[in-house]
């Protein structure tokens, strides 16, 4: 027994009508239970379920029976004479939600002695009423109320100072009254060149060159001066892209692939590093920013890049840069394990909380529940993983004007259109009793045939079709190609003129009597296909689908819509989703409402080539990787000339009540067409022949006449429904038939009209783009989702409405449309939100100063660090958010430019007992440089960088020690010199020397870096090839400079790599090395500076040397 | 300053003072203390200069060392350690008790264990024809045969086994015991992984130190010729390396003197310091040449089987870095030709070669611990991930079961000749003391004296532990 909601639903329906009676016991009972039964319960469960038990587990009390009967977290636990329902039983029969007692099972006998005491109605002495647990009270705002983070940042007045020549910005005032309330002094100003090494590694990641630090160290104008000019240049280089977009990546768990056993790629992660690089160089306001994560497939105006590609949209990415597991058993588990990683990513990058702690439980100690928990689940349950088919702005423009065109003729056409514009309905019945005279004969002469003619089929003619065309007045060519066209191979059973096929070809005398079975034959059909419709109604309505993209434009096709990429005149079959409404070429894919499984199949009815079905249960979508438990959910469309009935099979029946979504996508140049989708155990609906204009004609077809006066009155019909915009599918395949085999004699002038039209419309078409891919969210249908207790996904509890926390918004009920990430994003930038802007500046300060002033990046809550300068970390997110307008780089200059960051580093022995730490910050932090950095500086300083930038990430280099499944190609041992935010990240196999320098494991948010210290680290910067082989590589270049002495040769390399001169003794230490080198080697003066090995020993002692690994 | 690039001892200084000092305990609390009231702290009592420094326990330990035999790919139970005769009684019928989803979802019929099993040493305890010689040393082992896992797929379940946790990124139990107790041994890192050829699914990261500082992380000794990573000095002189070494050094102390000997920048210099030491050790620790021709003979280094060389050396590398103080030591298996122990098809084949290549290797290093007298301080795990189903996938192999397992333990503080547990009469679940994976790690930190639910580390929020909020330490297996 699967014990699912519905089963703890209705056990509380059961449970009230139990608990309003008055219950009395035989004696024999209550001894029974007495003797028998308490014991047991003592014994076995008041460990953890009773008023004596330390934590009462789960929220279950067995020590009393109202208690039993109200049950615990999960729900009721004793349904009083129903053993087979109560969960107790359940559970000591280790069933499927609980195994009780957790250690070992009871043994048989204890067991049925339970049983038979619920089946007989739980016994239990009377008024025993045991004390109740007060219950945990959760008071939100309390909690909001007592801690910092939750009331809005406040401004103040610009505080009072004593030491007024310091200040240089706003935020030094707050610094400096800190430090002088403390008693502390700031230190001095860093030295020139100190500062513009800080700079650049701060801001670009990178070493200044040489030249730069001469020009800046000699520049004769103020430092204040100098600097602004120095930090305005800097921030307009696109290195700074780079640098700012690896912190970020660690927030968001950047990877490439998915983990787990086989580690498969993640296609195209690398467009959301590139997205971001984009970004920050050309400061995308934070708000905006923001709001491009969470929803940038929402914005009604996405931002778009130089070549018109959508950018925004680009940012959604992140959401899907988590791990994925292939084959899960448990595939409700895995999503909800997915999407709590999502969760967790979100509201520690956007707002420092950590709200997976509420995934379980109400949070231990942040003013967050559960419901917030679970409001957020709802968003990104509503969500889709989708391929981004991202147009140009140019070619989107040219879809619009192309759908202007389109509509703008379809409804002219409509308001036009009548049998006599097409040429009247005589020439109809015309037409069909002389292809009757050719295939058949008059009806005297039925039994003679023409000698030697036949069409093409083979099949004889009765009589010479040009002696018919002479008598009918009809053009010869015209009358072939209705012969052709009417021939009886042409005309299958569902084409509009089967009907007229089958009965001419019966003998005359026949003819009523073989009309009235077809009509039967038709209701019969008509009638099964009714009961099969009924009984496998639509998953959804059509217009409840979600196109993305634009092959599928925003609707079902509509009466009358024409399509204009043929040569003739063509309708579209009306309501069904068409994704070549516009061109065939156009890519998109279209996604159904998600909904339960409950047949074992899902069948789509289906035209296409080239296209895919995709079922995604529970959003699962790694069978994309491996089809272990998977089979049948991916399947390829291959019908282009007919619908046909495709379904999901193979694994479908094992996720019945599971929830599902289809999606269909079109990535090639055909069209595909979805008429509907059923979710069935049944086979296909039978087809129904098209015989409908018989049921018309009760007492049957009398004589050809009628017969052809029949097909008239259906082309009539069809025309009067697309003047009237009423088409149906059969009108347009009737009339696209007419149309295609031309045998409508249409005026010169309207053909000419048609053929403008289409000429434009098809260079228009042709001029449409390729489309980039991406990996993107798409909205799906909005749906809220429950609270599970205690995170457990079998047992769901009140609906959590997606919402922002209630500590932010209150208790809110609001009416998304579709997924309602959009406002979710408005609200993650309200100003009654506390957190975004205090969050990121707080980011912004801890990489300018190695600390945040609230130094847990990632936790603002009661867990994490209290801010060491409230006020600074105030002021600061207010000037952001509005002095600054979100702007990065406008708020990076000002701190930049302010005294605060660019005091000394160097700790002061008079405070080595005051302020250890430098908690006050009454210096700047001495900084080990990151992975990526101390790379990219040694590529720098070698000459080797490649500054490429964008693209397909450069495969890590493997040692022999990186094994497992899912290992990848070779790379090249210096990356091709490109920057390390270009090296793939593959989760199983990251790069050692990354790994070893504290490159976070891309597992959830790391907002701070760990500054380790490994053996690791000087092996690598000692041994590694890399470092070795550019060390040579720098080297080569130095000696080709010819006009060096041994003094500025070393001077460069120290001005290059260090941006400072060496010391006195520094020069004098290495020329003792050098000469010792010189030694080793044999080399005698005049090779000294020729000899690639001794430059190429110093540059590696420089690679190793503390003042390049670390940032003053 | 000195690099003490020249001083390296035979074994580890520290660990022969700590042998030789009586109660070493005592010396190593006064070094630094890892008390209750302060575990939420603990981050900031790292001493990044020197994160292996020798830490007090909460308690008395009973093992100093962990060995970890890793049995990827997960044996099972009834062919190995749990007989279950209700299997040759119901052999090539349906299986009798409900089934769970399984991972490929092909289930057959029920499947008798193609092994016999027999009786050893005093205890009686049963062993499978699949290893003669490590139930040569049955009555020191305790076997636990209601182990459970939460995950039915490998990586999955590799992480949790490793971490305590089922996805990526946490640190291992290696990486927690290094940051509890740091280590005994200077020259080498607290926590190294023995790699036998295959790694796990799931990759390096079941060795990582997740949020632990990275000084904590496996460290993986191939058993190529380059053991370490970066190990060696890349084509240059003695001479040379140490010319420039010291111009390193020299440059780098003034540098920290300018800077008035800022904590990290001593702390680099000092880490500089290990990884010249590591130079000199690692090599001597794998040059087996002071070994006597029986011992290799023993473990099986001459054994021409698949693996079985391959596996003896880790075993005998194990011993030989308990002998130096070496904390946690992890060996995953050597390749045998078929997928690990993983015997989803061929189990037959399959369980005997791999079972080919770990028995004597490991018998052998049961008997040498012992007769060192090093067992006693050792414990050593021997585990899958989980387990096999008693019923067939496809005809002749096993699916993945979660719900009921074996795996023993011997040496440092567990009573031998102990069974612990039981499953179902097929061997399917564990239903008498059923343990979690979380029971394992909370009574593994036991045994090296440490209380699981008080070894923190603030990460996120929340003070993590190994055991996550689970976890109960399993007396009724301690000595």
């Amino acid at each position: 027994m699967r014990l699912g909601t519905s089963f703890i639903f209705g056990l509380l329906i059961t449970l009230n009508s139990a608990i309003s009676q008055e219950i009395t016991f035989s004696e024999e009972d209550l001894s029974f239970f007495e003797s028998e039964v308490r014991p047991l319960l003592v014994k076995h469960c008041y460990e953890c379920h009773s008023a004596d038990a330390k934590e009462v587990k789960g929220g279950l009390r067995l020590d009393s029976r109202e208690f039993a009967i109200k049950g615990g977290d999960t729900g009721p636990a004793l349904v009083p004479g129903k053993s087979k329902e109560s969960l107790l039983i359940s559970a000591i029969q280790y069933g499927d939600l609980y195994q009780m007692p957790p250690k070992s099972r009871l043994p048989e006998q204890t067991v049925k002695v339970l049983i038979d005491w619920v089946d007989r109605g739980s016994p239990w002495p009377a008024g025993e009423a045991t004390a109740t647990h007060a219950a945990r009270d959760f008071d939100l705002e309390k909690r909001a109320a007592e801690h910092w983070v939750w009331k809005l940042p406040q401004t103040s007045r610009i505080p009072r100072v004593r030491a007024k020549q310091w200040p240089q910005q706003s935020l030094d005032y707050y610094l400096l009254n800190h430090l002088e309330n403390n008693r502390l002094v700031p230190s001095q100003p860093a030295d020139r060149a100190t500062l513009i090494r800080r700079i650049y590694f701060d801001i670009l990641g990178l070493p200044p060159s040489p030249e730069v630090v001469s020009h800046f160290v000699t520049d004769p104008r103020e430092t204040s001066v100098a600097l602004r000019e120095l930090v305005t240049n800097v921030l307009n280089q696109p290195a700074f892209g780079e640098r700012w977009a690896r912190h970020w990546m660690d927030l968001v768990r950047y990877a490439e692939s998915y983990g787990h056993e086989f580690d498969y790629s993640i296609p195209n992660a690398y467009k959301y590093r590139d997205y971001l690089i984009r970004a920050f160089n050309s400061d995308v306001p934070y708000d905006q920013f923001v709001r491009e994560h969470i929803a940038g497939d929402l914005l009604a105006a996405p931002r778009r890049s130089s070549d018109g590609g959508n950018e925004s949209i680009l940012a959604t990415g992140f959401w899907w840069l988590g791990e994925a597991v292939h084959s899960p058993v448990d595939v409700r588990q895995d999503q909800a394990d997915r999407i709590d990683n999502q969760i967790d990513v979100m509201s520690k990058t956007f707002l420092g909380i950590t709200l997976g702690c509420a995934r379980c439980h109400d949070h231990k100690f942040d003013a967050i529940t559960t419901r917030d928990y679970y409001s957020m689940f709802g968003f990104l349950a509503s969500s889709r993983r989708a391929e981004g088919f991202l147009y140009r702005q140019k070619d989107l423009d040219s879809i619009s004007e192309l759908k202007t065109i389109q509509k703008d003729f379809s409804d002219q056409i409509e308001e036009r259109i009548s049998p006599e514009k097409l040429g009247g309905i005589e020439q109809l019945s015309t037409a069909l009793s002389a292809v009757h005279e050719v295939l058949f004969g008059r009806p005297k002469d039925t039994d003679k045939t023409v000698e030697g003619s036949a069409l093409d089929g083979g099949l004889p003619l009765r009589r010479p079709i040009d002696v018919v065309a002479s008598e009918h007045d009809m053009p010869l060519e015209l009358l072939d190609r209705w012969v052709k066209a009417l021939s009886p191979a042409a005309i299958k059973t569902d084409h509009p003129l089967y009907a007229w096929r089958v009965l001419a070809e019966s003998p005359l005398d026949k003819l009523p009597a073989k009309s009235r079975e077809l009509a039967g034959l038709y209701e019969a059909q008509l009638a099964t296909r009714q009961a099969y419709d009924v009984r496998n109604p639509q998953i959804a309505e059509l217009d409840q689908w979600l196109p993305h993209g634009v092959a599928f434009q925003d609707s079902p096709t509509t009466s009358g819509l024409l399509d204009l990429q043929h040569e003739v005149i063509q309708l579209f079959e009306p309501g069904v989703y068409h994704s070549g409404q516009i061109s065939n070429r156009l890519r998109g894919s279209l996604h159904s409402p998600r909904f339960t499984l409950d047949g074992h199949h899902v069948a789509y009815e289906l035209m296409g080539d080239g296209a895919e079905v995709q079922l995604y249960i529970d959003g699962h979508f790694m069978y994309k990787y491996n089809g272990l438990l998977f089979g049948g959910m991916s399947i390829n469309v291959n019908s282009p000339d007919s619908f046909r009935w495709i379904r999901n099979a193979g694994d479908t029946p094992r996720y019945t009540a599971h929830s599902a979504a289809a999606a269909i996508i079109d990535r090639g140049d055909k069209p595909v067409i979805l008429r509907s989708t059923i979710n069935t155990s049944d086979g296909d609906p039978k087809p129904t022949d098209a015989l409908s204009p018989l049921a018309a004609h009760p007492n049957g077809v009398l004589n050809t006449d009628e017969l052809h006066a029949l097909i008239a009155d259906q082309f009539t019909n069809a025309v009067n429904n697309w003047a009237d915009g009423n088409l149906t599918a059969s009108d347009s395949t009737h009339l696209n038939w007419l149309f295609k085999n031309e045998l409508l004699q249409l005026s010169d002038d309207f053909k000419k009209e048609v053929e403008q039209v289409q000429s434009k419309y098809r260079a228009i078409e042709q001029t449409i783009q390729e489309p980039d891919t991406a990996l993107v969210v798409t909205d799906g249908n909005g749906q809220d989702e429950h609270v599970f207790v205690r995170g457990n996904h079998r047992v769901l509890s009140e609906v959590a409405p997606r919402q922002m926390f209630t500590a932010i918004v209150g208790d809110t009920s609001p009416d998304h449309i579709g997924s309602g990430r959009l406002q979710l994003a408005n609200d993650i930038l309200s100003n009654r939100n506390p957190l975004t802007s205090r969050v990121m500046v707080n980011r912004i300060w801890h990489h300018l100063f190695g600390r945040g002033i609230v130094a847990s990046t990632n936790n603002f809550g009661v867990l994490g660090q209290r801010p060491t300068h409230p006020e600074l970390l105030d002021h600061l997110a207010v000037e952001f958010a509005t002095t600054h307008g979100w702007s990065i780089k406008s708020f990076l200059e000002t701190i930049l430019l302010s005294s605060a960051y660019q005091m000394g580093s160097t700790p002061r022995q008079e405070y080595f007992e005051r302020d250890p730490q430098n908690q006050h910050f009454y210096r700047q932090n001495i900084r080990r440089l990151q992975g990526e950095a101390i790379r990219d500086a040694v590529l720098s300083v070698s000459g080797r960088l490649d500054p490429t930038q964008f693209g397909a990430s450069i495969p890590t280099f493997l040692t022999p020690f990186m094994t497992g499944r899912g290992r990848p190609g070779q790379g090249p041992v210096d990356g091709n010199g490109r920057r390390s935010v270009y090296l793939s990240v593959r989760r199983n196999f990251l790069s050692p020397m990354m790994m070893a320098f504290d490159s976070p494991v891309p597992f959830n948010s790391v907002g701070r870096r760990n500054v380790s210290n490994v053996p690791s680290q000087a092996l690598i910067l000692m041994n590694d090839p890399f470092i070795k082989g550019q060390a040579q590589f720098w080297a080569e270049r130095l000696i080709q400079r010819d006009s060096d002495s041994l003094a500025s040769r070393i001077d460069f390399m120290f001005l290059k790599a260090l941006a400072r001169h060496p010391r006195e003794e520094e020069l004098a230490k290495i020329r003792l090395f050098l000469k010792a080198q010189q030694n080793e080697y044999r080399l005698s003066d005049d090779q000294l500076l020729s000899d690639v090995r001794i430059w190429a020993d110093l540059a590696h002692v420089i690679f190793n040397l503390k003042p390049f690994t670390y940032l003053y | 300053m000195s690099l003490n690039i020249t001083n390296h001892n035979r074994l580890c200084s520290r660990r022969d003072m700590l042998r030789h000092s009586g109660s070493g305990l005592g010396m190593i609390a006064a070094t630094a203390l890892l008390s209750k009231t302060h575990a939420a702290e603990a981050e900031g009592r790292i001493d990044s200069k020197k994160p292996f420094i020798p830490r007090a326990s909460h308690r008395a330990p009973s093992a100093r060392h962990i060995i970890y035999l890793y049995m990827d790919g997960a044996p099972s139970q009834v062919d190995t350690w749990d007989p279950k005769p209700r299997l040759d009684q119901d052999h090539g019928k349906p299986f009798a008790m409900n089934i769970e989803p399984t991972q490929f979802n092909n289930i057959g019929t029920t499947l008798k264990s193609p092994w016999k099993f027999h009786q050893y040493g005093e205890s009686g305890i049963p062993v499978s024809d699949l290893f003669p010689n490590i139930a040569k040393h049955v009555d020191k082992l305790a076997v636990v045969r209601s182990m459970t896992s939460n995950f039915s797929e490998h990586t999955n379940a590799n992480y949790f086994l490793h971490t305590g946790n089922g996805t990526q990124g946490r640190p291992g139990m290696g990486a927690w015991v290094g940051y509890g107790l740091g280590s005994e041994c200077e020259n080498l890192p607290a926590y190294v992984v023995l790699n036998g050829g295959l790694t796990p699914p799931g990759g390096l990261d079941n060795f990582g130190s997740g949020f632990l500082p990275a000084s904590f992380q496996g460290t993986v000794f191939n058993s190529s010729a380059e053991p370490v990573a970066y190990i060696k000095p890349q084509g240059e002189s003695e001479q040379v390396q140490r010319n420039k070494l010291e111009l390193l050094q020299s440059l780098d102390s003034a540098e920290s003197n300018r800077v008035n000997q800022d904590g990290q920048i001593e702390a680099s210099i000092s880490n500089y310091e290990l990884a010249f030491r590591m130079q000199r050790f690692v090599p001597e620790l794998t040059d087996l040449s002071d070994e006597s021709a029986d011992t290799l003979q023993m473990y099986g280094l001459e054994q021409k089987t698949k693996g079985t060389a391959t596996f003896a050396r880790q075993c005998l590398l194990a011993r030989r870095l308990v002998e130096r103080g070496v904390r946690f030591i992890e060996l995953t298996c050597p390749g045998v030709g078929h997928d690990r122990w993983d015997q989803h098809v061929n189990l037959h084949s399959g369980h005997n070669d791999n079972a080919m290549a770990v028995d004597q290797p490991i018998g052998a290093l049961i008997a040498d611990l012992e007769r060192r007298g090093l067992l006693e301080e050792t414990l050593i795990v021997w585990s899958g991930e989980f387990g096999r189903t008693p019923f067939a996938q496809g005809s002749n192999g096993r699916d993945h079961n979660p719900f009921g397992f074996t795996l023993w333990m011997c040496g440092g503080g567990i009573k031998g000749g102990t069974i612990y547990g039981a499953t179902d009469e097929f061997g399917y679940k564990a239903i008498e003391n059923k343990l979690m994976i979380h029971d394992l790690h909370a009574t593994m930190l036991h045994l090296m004296g440490m209380d699981h639910e008080d070894l923190t580390f603030r990460f996120s929020g929340r003070d993590m532990r190994l055991t996550d909020v689970h976890g109960e330490v399993v007396h009724d297996i301690i000595a």
